[in-house]
């Protein structure tokens, strides 16, 4: 492992100035770049380490939007009733991370940062076209989630910026939402594929709005446009959620890897797409308009 | 025999059982010692190159550095093994595989190590490797060792196949291939060696046997065994991978260099590269049957692949090949098995030693042509499973405990209705499987197995064991306190056995083979007979009455006159005339004539076995070809509980070691590397365990075992692979013969395209 120093930020302010210096990086919960580090893949010349920030750390519902500070546990998501009403889909994302100790270390901030294609909160915030707001020594921006992360470990984040916090707006009126995962074993598993989908229905019972997104699949997690404008106006049932599967994998360009095969990552990212979606479209009828 | 035990199977919590869950148990790593240097090992980048020049002159320089230690400057043997010595501590001219050790680096700081390593410059041209065996084996393949690619070969039939297979109705047959598969124990290997002022050296290691690795230390340092002392610490997990030296030659050999103190701790990465893992095999199968399902010949064909170099490989070649037709008749038999060189990282030793793969074969095969025959499963082994006094074809005959596979299929069939009765989900397809298997317990015939263990009666009363074998976790030195204290007739409590301590301890020999308790539990049954005869000698002497008028029993001596004496109160005054009383017992592993062939068609039989039933029932999601293991039963026969805190947790883990051989894991190539840690290598998690779990324990006594007891170590992994496959083919009619099953293969979609 290379030297670094360490600081220990006690507040925003403190972060800000930290992470300006040159070759600064966030420590937040350390799941992924501690073995980063361990294995030579990441060498910071300063590692900033964001948990003494209690500010960071929060889920707020703010009337029109919900937000999740960036220094939020996969376990506090997970157990929290205001993400379970609003966004059910995340809530099962962030249960499906890890173990109980990388749910109870392993922050939302660091996973859309890591930009890996297989994290497993950025499907649920894109079919919620989360945004996040990042902050830096000068000032803020806020940019939309889909456009933060550009490629496998890479995020359009610059030198000296930080994720503060991701916020979306909670769906209206018939809605569902939905995450499935496929791993190679039950606990511990890092996805060979995953989607979220929401699913909206109008008064009649048609869709009038879904998203799709898919993971594992790309170089980045994915937003499957034309799937989702293939369901406007349907009125959903297995078989049109089935096609919406297919569509989904023209959608995609998964790879063979250690842990799965091109046409498997293919085929079943298909079939969770149908699944997640009849899963959503069945919440949504079960709410009242 | 009475059955009314004070220790003997109760379920005692081990005396390390707290040490270990709070943290505090000292691994060879965490020995507190001063004056310490590190030593790190610079490992081959390559699977196969020449070393043209290794140029050490940078490293030697990086301060704190104080040796830089090459093949050159080990003073004696510079190779290793147990069975061929084969491999080199430190490689010279050639590297075979990917992580083998070429240099050493002894310094007085982690990070100088380090920084020597890096500035080591090695010319490296690279070869040709080869990493499958049925490609080594061809005469135009690339060429390991000197003698050729084949490390050794066993031949071995009984009747005639020709014959047998001309008799069946039926045949069966297909390629079984086995993954190569990591004991993923908790502790990566580590050594400490401490050189002496007086020219011994002592070394800590992770090891199953110390006195192998004292004589390996002994050989590379050219220093005759008794300056080496060879010390066990606290051991975190073995299962077959720490039979080998390895990083105890380099630590010692370290600790000679500086004359000072050198401790090695292997990362998690090189763990991976270099213990010995369970060899990948293609086994070819045929199996021939009549029509109402009586097996009548087998015929297999086996490679296997043991890596660069040999380890245990012709011996586990030895049990795969002995077990080829698993619990069954079979009247005409082929067996033909090769244990080849590649360019992989080692095989040897694992938990089943050969047997698993074997077990893959025979008990998909046994499903198959039940299927062909219109038979049940359980039909089909009903059939065909052996009997007490059935000679095998390597001429072993079966002794009595054989009742026990009839006990286990009854119970198996019980258990088969119970998990059909369960209502399948929406989506969901769901199948149940069995299958047996027998493991076969001791060395074999012809390998020294002596076991010698030593028993001391402390002044307070306790009794103390030096346990010649190490306890690797797996609960060896609480069996050996219940079997101690049951034969003396006092508390487990008052019972402790010693870390092992080549200087004071005898050699019980390597901790392995199913058969610890077996082997140490008749050693300390015995050793306390002794033991109470050394009481009454001196307690005759102390009361000045004959011995043999003296009784002993439940820690009193009981005078003729009917008197009790408690026994404390003769050995502490003994202890003050400075007499200890002590007894010492050698068990050899017993080769009955009547069971133990006299013109060996194989090597080394093994005549003991143990024999088990694993059932399985699986739900299976169609589309995406995701296998979910929702209950399994697991019926083992153990001759008689000692532990049953212990045996359960036997059977538990080797369910859990099943399933990952089954399910997920493989230690794949990787590019240009393997898979080496534990994101990619995929041990089942407690997630991952069945939710409707099982363990039911046969008691069939094993007449020559302490207490009927035998063993139950290995056996527990070896029918789960086959069954989840079974269950699988009952659940969607898809057969899977290479490990592990993976939703690729479920649904044929594994290819690259
Ligand atoms: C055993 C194990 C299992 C795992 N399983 C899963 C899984 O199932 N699904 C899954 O998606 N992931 C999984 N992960 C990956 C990891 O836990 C998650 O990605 C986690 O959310 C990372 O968060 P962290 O706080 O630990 O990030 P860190 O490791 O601390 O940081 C990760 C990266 O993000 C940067 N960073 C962190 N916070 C910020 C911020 N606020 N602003 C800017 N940059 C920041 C860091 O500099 C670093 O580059 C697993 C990891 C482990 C070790």
């Amino acid at each position: 492992m290379q030297e670094f120093d360490y600081l220990r930020p006690r507040n925003v302010a403190e972060l800000k100035e930290n992470l300006s210096q040159p070759g600064a990086r966030i420590l937040a919960g350390g799941t992924d770049i501690i073995p980063q580090l361990r294995r030579g893949k990441s060498a910071p010349k300063i590692l900033v380490d964001t948990s003494g920030i209690r500010s960071l750390r929060f889920i707020e519902d703010q009337g029109d939007r919900v937000v999740i500070g960036a220094m939020t546990t996969h376990q506090e998501i997970a157990e929290s009733q205001l993400v379970s009403d609003l966004n059910p889909a995340l809530r099962i994302a962030a249960e499906s991370v890890g173990s109980t100790q990388t749910r109870c270390r392993g922050t939302l901030g660091g996973n859309i940062a890591n930009a890996s294609p297989a994290a497993d909160t950025l499907p649920p915030l894109l079919v919620y076209e989360a945004s996040v707001l990042i902050q830096n020594l000068s000032g803020e921006r806020e940019v939309p989630l889909e456009s933060l992360v550009i490629g496998p470990g890479q995020t359009a984040l610059e030198e000296g910026e930080f994720i503060h916090s991701i916020s979306f707006r909670p769906l209206t009126g018939r809605w569902g939402s939905h995450f499935i995962k496929v791993g190679k074993r039950k606990g511990m598993a890092i996805s060979v594929v995953n989607a979220a989908a929401t699913v909206v229905l109008d008064k009649k019972g048609s869709v009038s709005k879904a998203r799709v997104a898919l993971g594992a699949v790309g170089p980045v997690v994915i937003r499957c446009r034309e799937t989702e404008s293939s369901l406007c106006g349907k009125v959903p049932d297995r078989k049109v959620f089935e096609k919406a599967g297919e569509q989904a994998r023209e959608e995609v360009r998964p790879i063979t890897d250690i842990r799965s095969t091109e046409e498997y990552r293919l085929h079943a990212a298909g079939v969770i797409v149908a699944r997640v979606l009849e899963a959503a479209a069945e919440q949504a009828r079960g709410r009242m308009g | 025999m009475t059955e009314n035990y004070q220790s003997i199977g109760k379920g005692v919590i081990r005396k390390d059982a707290w040490e270990k869950a709070v943290g505090k148990a000292l691994y060879t790593a965490d020995l507190p010692v001063e004056n310490l240097s590190y030593g790190v090992i610079l490992r081959s980048p390559h699977h196969h190159a020449r070393i043209l020049e290794i140029d050490t002159s940078a490293a030697v320089r990086v301060p704190g550095v104080q040796a830089v230690i090459t093949a050159e400057d080990i003073p004696g043997e510079k190779v290793f093994g147990p069975l061929i010595q084969d491999q080199p501590s430190l490689a010279w001219e050639v590297v075979r595989h990917l992580g083998e050790p070429v240099v050493l680096v002894i310094a007085r700081s982690l990070k100088a190590a380090e920084q020597a390593r890096e500035s080591v410059k090695i010319r490296y041209q690279e070869l040709e490797p080869v990493f499958d065996p049925l490609e080594a084996v061809q005469a135009d393949a690339p060429q390991l060792h000197p003698d050729g690619n084949v490390v050794s070969e066993i031949h071995v039939g009984d009747g005639d196949p020709e014959i047998g297979f001309q008799e069946a109705d039926v045949i069966v047959e297909k390629t079984f291939s086995l993954p190569r598969i990591s004991p993923g124990y908790m502790e990566p290997e580590a050594s400490l060696a401490v050189w002496e002022d007086d020219g011994t050296v002592t070394v800590w290691v992770s090891s199953q046997h110390p006195f192998t690795d004292q004589a390996a230390i002994s050989a590379a340092l050219n220093m005759p065994v008794d300056r080496v002392r060879v010390k066990g610490a606290v051991i975190g997990g073995a299962f077959g991978g720490k039979e080998d030296s390895s990083l105890a030659i380099l630590a010692a050999l370290g600790a000679w260099k500086i004359q000072g103190t050198v401790r090695l701790v292997n990362s998690r990465r090189e763990s991976f590269l270099a213990h010995p893992k369970r060899h990948p095999a293609h086994i070819h199968y045929k199996l021939g049957a009549r029509k109402d399902g009586t097996i009548t010949a087998v015929q297999a064909e086996a490679y296997m692949d043991t890596g660069a170099y040999a380890s245990y490989g012709p011996a586990v070649a030895m049990i795969l090949t002995e077990t080829m037709t698993g619990s069954y008749r079979v009247p005409h038999v082929r067996v033909d098995t090769f244990v080849v060189y590649t360019n992989s990282p080692l095989s040897g030793a694992m938990r089943g030693f050969g047997s698993p793969q074997t077990h893959f074969a025979v008990e998909s095969a046994l499903d198959m042509l039940a299927e062909k025959v219109e038979l049940d499963p359980i039909q089909i082994r009903e059939k065909n499973i052996l009997h007490p006094g059935d000679q095998i074809f390597t001429k072993v005959t079966i002794n009595d405990s054989a009742l026990a596979l009839t006990k286990c299929l009854q119970k198996g069939r019980e258990l088969v209705e119970e998990f059909r009765a369960v209502p399948t989900p929406e989506g969901k397809l769901s199948g149940v499987g069995i299958a047996l298997a027998a493991q076969s317990m001791g060395l074999g015939a012809n390998v020294p197995d002596d076991s010698s263990h030593k028993l001391e009666w402390a002044p307070d009363g306790s009794v103390l064991i030096y346990l010649g074998s190490p306890d690797l976790g797996q609960g060896l030195a609480a069996a050996a306190e219940q079997i101690t204290a049951e034969s003396l007739g006092i508390p487990f409590d008052q019972v402790r056995s010693l870390p092992l301590d080549t200087l004071v301890t005898p050699n019980g020999n390597v901790t392995c083979a199913s058969r610890m308790t077996y082997l140490v539990g008749n050693a300390l049954v015995d050793a306390s007979q002794k033991l109470i005869q050394a009481l009454l000698k001196g307690a005759g002497r102390l009361l000045d009455i004959p011995a043999d008028q003296l009784n002993y029993q439940n820690g009193m001596v009981l005078k003729p006159d009917g008197s009790e004496i408690p026994a404390v109160e003769f050995i502490s005054r003994l202890a003050e005339d400075s007499i200890t009383l002590e007894a010492e017992s050698t068990f050899s592993f017993p080769y009955p004539e009547e069971t133990t062939p006299q013109h060996l068609p194989i090597g080394m039989p093994h005549v003991l076995y143990c024999f088990g039933a694993q059932v399985v029932r699986v739900e299976v999601d169609p589309d995406l070809g995701t296998v979910e293991v929702t209950h399994l039963a697991a019926i083992h026969d153990v001759g008689k509980v000692i532990n049953r805190l212990g045996v359960e947790g036997q059977i538990e883990g080797g369910v859990a070691t099943g399933l990952g051989y089954a399910l997920s894991e493989t230690m794949l190539r990787k590019g240009e590397s393997w898979v080496d840690s534990f994101t990619e290598y995929l041990l089942p998690t407690a997630l991952d365990l069945p939710e409707n779990y099982q363990t039911i324990i046969l008691e069939v006594p094993e007449t020559s075992g302490p207490y009927g007891a035998k063993g139950v170590g290995e056996i527990p992994l070896v029918p789960t692979a086959p069954a989840v496959a079974n269950a699988l083919y009952d659940a969607i009619q898809v057969r899977i013969c290479d490990l592990p099953i993976t939703p690729e293969k479920v649904l044929g979609l594994n290819k690259v395209s």
